[in-house]
């Protein structure tokens, strides 16, 4: 999602409904409160993604890919941002689940990993489909299939703040615009 | 058409006329709290984009309930860091070990959380805050930036109106309430997720403030992005001695609009308990009857008010706690501490055989009185997944004080109506 491009394209790895936050990492790693700024650290994220849902992950997913996912995603302990650091940093390109929890909505689109509320999407798209998402207009196209689907787009200002690569960039970016005056464009 | 409670605290705090659920704003807290633990990291982010000065130092609340008194020498360090923190930005509103409480709770008995503010807090349980007409919520590492540029975005929530009836049979508490309405009536972790609870009807008015803040602080187990209740008089009488600053107290139209409108009458309500391993994962305590417990502990941000402390030492008094269990009270805040003690209800707690420790959040945020595997505790505590309070095979079962004081006095889950009536 980097350099303005708004359109990924990758495969469907599909999980169900209540996803829990603190499952999709090694709980260990949580509780030792690592330096999510550090490389070391993503990297042990990235290698320990989706850990007690589905251990292969890391392994299967390729940059670019999607995960698509039924209600309540990331329900549970939702403010813990290793979940999303390790997806991003894995390559992820986005979350497209039927819905999401609060505090894991808030926190994955802080740390930059762009997530999209689409109705219905567990019925449409299979497992391993090849996917065409638009981040800005929310579009998505099954080109396995053939079918098209809208989920309901981010605003353009938490646009900025993915495509920033997270809000520390995105703050910097805000700061160095208005020359230290700190105004919200969005 | 109108507005409720929660639309007009976001549309006033973004500065527009209205909002609507599913829009995104940026809109100023009023408020914006945060504890021991996490602050440092804050302190780093706002290093990390280059910032000498917060945006607004007033706006800015440091108080410590994670680690109350410092348990280990990485708890002390970041406790240094804190108070390096508050004085190099001259943060006024600082609140060190001894002058606070658990911050879900501190911040409305402090009078920094007043009716149509905007609060939020770095952790999850901040819409307690909404027991005092406050629109509050946990941004986590959002804070951190809320300190960069004062303003933090939002999704506008589509709202609930949760109206209650009927009086609460005696033993039965606002905490079996709110277990009952997560557990029983569809709000499982998903019929409410994003969703803002508005909490009203006879039965609301009738409540406690304490009861109130214990209602919207379990809301959160729900899935729901906060809970509110609309100030009336008293919240009024409540907040006026204690508000450090002007407020407007905002409450819903009568033609305001909601999702759902839910009417549940809780007259015949019997005491609930939370199995493990979520809090919505509730039964009767008729079912949770007979089970063994090593533990039980009145603690945390919904459960440990004066009125909780109170129902746990009706049943204490002149009993024991059970030889084969260890009973832990940690009231809520400083003040609920000293107001248990003029009571009398410490000396209650003590001569039963329980300890009383300093206001934390210790034994529910897993850092004081944990529990190893196979054993059993039965607490007030917010969370019940596996290794919250210790060993993942530990079991943790979540109820009300009085359900806990009389559990802790037969050494197994015990209905409080039995030493009540």
């Amino acid at each position: 999602m980097s350099g303005g491009d708004s359109v990924v394209r990758g495969r469907a790895w599909k999980y169900g409904d209540d996803i829990e936050c603190d499952s999709m990492t090694k709980r260990e790693l949580i509780r030792m409160r690592g330096d999510i700024r550090t490389e070391a650290f993503q990297t042990e994220l990235a290698k320990h993604a989706m850990y007690d849902v589905d251990r292969d992950f890391p392994q299967k997913v390729r940059k670019g890919d999607f995960i698509v996912a039924g209600l309540n995603f990331g329900c549970g302990h939702g403010l813990h941002w290793e979940v999303p650091v390790g997806l991003k940093k894995l390559g992820v390109a986005a979350v497209i689940a039927e819905s999401f929890a609060r505090d894991f909505f808030r926190t994955a689109i802080s740390f930059g990993l762009p997530l999209a509320s689409c109705k219905g999407v567990t019925k449409e798209i299979n497992e391993g489909d090849e996917l065409e998402f638009n981040l800005r207009t929310g579009e998505i196209r099954d080109l396995t299939t053939g079918k098209a689907m809208k989920a309901v787009p981010l605003p353009n200002f938490l646009i900025e703040v993915v495509e920033a690569g997270d809000i520390y960039a995105y703050v910097k970016k805000q700061i160095a615009l208005t020359k230290g005056e700190r105004q919200l464009l969005g | 058409m109108g507005m409720n409670v929660s639309e007009k605290i976001l549309a006033k705090a973004s500065g527009k006329k209205r909002v609507s659920p599913g829009e995104f704003v940026w809109a100023t807290p009023d408020k914006a709290y945060m504890m021991d633990r996490m602050t440092p990291t804050y302190y780093n982010f706002l290093k990390e984009v280059g910032l000498r000065r917060v945006y607004d130092s007033n706006q800015i609340i440091v108080s410590f309930d994670h680690h109350v008194p410092a348990d280990s020498l990485a708890a002390a360090e970041r406790q240094r860091i804190c108070r390096e923190f508050v004085r190099e930005q001259g943060i006024k509103h600082f609140y060190d070990i001894g002058r606070a409480g658990i911050n879900h709770q501190f911040m409305a008995e402090i009078g920094h959380a007043r009716p149509g503010t905007l609060i939020v807090g770095d952790d999850t349980h901040a819409p307690a805050l909404g027991g005092v007409g406050a629109f509050a919520v946990g941004l986590g590492m959002d804070i951190g930036y809320v300190l960069a540029l004062g303003k933090a975005w939002f999704r506008v929530p589509e709202s609930f109106k949760i109206s209650i009836t009927g009086k609460l049979p005696v033993g039965v508490m606002s905490r079996d309430l709110i277990q009952w309405i997560i557990g029983e009536h569809n709000l499982g972790s998903r019929g409410a997720v994003y969703k803002a609870l508005e909490f009203a009807g006879p039965t609301v008015d009738k409540m406690s403030i304490d009861g109130r803040l214990t209602l919207c602080c379990l809301s959160v187990q729900s899935g729901a992005k906060t809970g509110i209740v609309n100030p009336d008089r008293k919240t009024m009488d409540y907040v006026k001695a204690r508000a450090r600053e002007p407020f407007e107290a905002l409450k819903s139209d009568l033609d305001a609009e909601y999702e759902e409108v839910l009417n549940y009458d809780v007259s015949g309500l019997e005491p609930q308990v939370a199995f493990p391993p979520a809090p919505n994962n509730v039964k009767t305590v008729t079912e949770a009857e007979g089970i063994e417990i090593d533990q039980a502990v009145v603690c945390s941000c919904a459960g440990a008010r004066i009125e909780d402390l109170r129902a746990g030492a009706e049943i204490l008094r002149g009993r024991k706690v059970h030889p084969g269990v260890r009973m832990i009270v940690i009231p809520v805040t400083q003040e609920v501490y000293l107001d248990a003690l003029e009571e009398g209800l410490i000396k209650v707690f003590i001569q039963s055989g329980a300890v009383v420790c300093a206001p934390t959040c210790g034994a529910c945020s897993g850092a004081l009185a944990q529990v190893v595997a196979g054993e059993t505790t039965i607490q007030s505590s917010v969370l019940n997944s596996p290794g919250r309070c210790g060993s993942p095979e530990a079991r943790i079962y979540l109820a009300s004080a009085a359900t806990i004081a009389a559990s802790a006095v037969n050494g197994k889950i015990t209905d409080p109506r039995k030493f009540l009536e």
